[in-house]
C-alpha cells in the first residue's frame, strides 16, 4: 500500500485522486508518523461492504435457524444476555478491587 | 447521508446478534440498511466480546456462529469507530458505564441506546439522548 504524508496529500490531492479513479490505487494518509485515513476506489469500498452486510447477514441466518431449531425463547434469551452483562459487571469491579 | 448516529450497547449488540425477534435486531438491521451510523469505541467493541463470551450467552449460540467476525462484519458496514473515549464521572453509581456515554460524545452520536436503568436514568448527554431500544425504534420509524 501507498503511504502519504498530509503534506503529499495537499500538495497532490488533484494527481493522487486521478490515481485512485483511472488505476484503482490505494493511499494511507499518515500524519506525524500515525496512520490517519486511507483513500480508496469509492467501488472497493462499496464492494468491501458488500462483502461484509451480507457475511453478517449469512452468520445471522445461521444463528437465527439454531434458536427456531432448538425452540429457544426471546424472553429466556434476553434474560440471559441481562445477566450476562450484569456478570461482565460485577467481575470488573472484583477486579478493580 | 442520515444524521442519527447512536452507541449501542453490549446487551443491545447481543441481542441483536441471537434475538431475532426483538427490537435490537430492527436496530442494527436498520443501521445496515443506511438509516443510521452505529457509533462505537474499543471499550465497547470488548465489552460486546465479554458478554459473547459468558455461558450463559454462549449456550443460546449456533457453535458455528463467529461472533468476532459478525460484530467486524457489523461494524464496517454500519459502524464509526471512535478512539478510546474517557471523560469525567457520569453515573455515579456505576462508572463502568460512563464509557457509553464519552463513546456518544466523541462521536458526536445523537443517541445512547440501552437497557441500563442507571444509563437510561442520565436522559441526555452533551446532545445525546438516552433511550431505549424500543424507543430508539419508534423514532427511527417517525423520522
Amino acid at each position: 500500500m501507498n503511504r502519504i504524508t498530509t503534506l503529499d496529500l495537499r500538495a497532490h490531492m488533484g494527481e493522487l485522486l486521478d490515481r485512485v479513479r483511472l488505476r484503482f490505487e490505494s493511499f494511507v494518509v499518515e500524519r506525524k508518523g500515525r496512520e490517519v485515513a486511507a483513500i480508496i476506489p469509492a467501488e472497493r469500498l462499496r464492494r468491501l461492504e458488500d462483502f461484509a452486510r451480507r457475511r453478517a447477514a449469512e452468520l445471522q441466518a445461521l444463528q437465527d435457524e439454531h434458536v427456531r431449531e432448538k425452540g429457544y425463547d426471546a424472553a429466556e434469551m434476553e434474560r440471559a444476555i441481562a445477566e450476562a452483562a450484569r456478570d461482565v459487571k460485577t467481575k470488573r469491579k472484583a477486579r478493580k478491587k | 447521508m442520515n444524521a442519527w448516529r447512536a452507541v449501542l450497547d453490549a446487551q443491545v449488540w447481543i441481542s441483536a446478534a441471537i434475538n431475532s425477534a426483538g427490537p435490537a435486531r430492527k436496530i442494527v438491521d436498520a443501521a445496515a440498511a443506511g438509516a443510521f451510523r452505529i457509533v462505537t469505541s474499543p471499550y465497547v467493541h470488548a465489552e460486546v466480546r465479554e458478554v459473547f463470551s459468558r455461558p450463559a450467552v454462549r449456550r443460546f449460540l449456533v457453535p458455528r456462529f463467529d461472533e468476532a467476525a459478525w460484530l467486524d462484519f457489523v461494524e464496517v458496514t454500519a459502524a464509526d469507530v471512535v478512539e478510546e473515549a474517557v471523560g469525567p464521572p457520569v453515573v455515579p453509581a456505576d462508572p463502568d458505564d460512563d464509557p457509553y456515554l464519552w463513546t456518544a460524545y466523541v462521536g458526536a452520536a445523537t443517541h445512547v441506546v440501552t437497557r441500563d436503568a442507571q444509563v437510561l436514568a442520565v436522559k441526555h448527554f452533551h446532545g445525546a439522548q438516552v433511550v431505549d431500544p424500543s424507543t430508539f425504534l419508534r423514532i427511527l420509524r417517525v423520522t
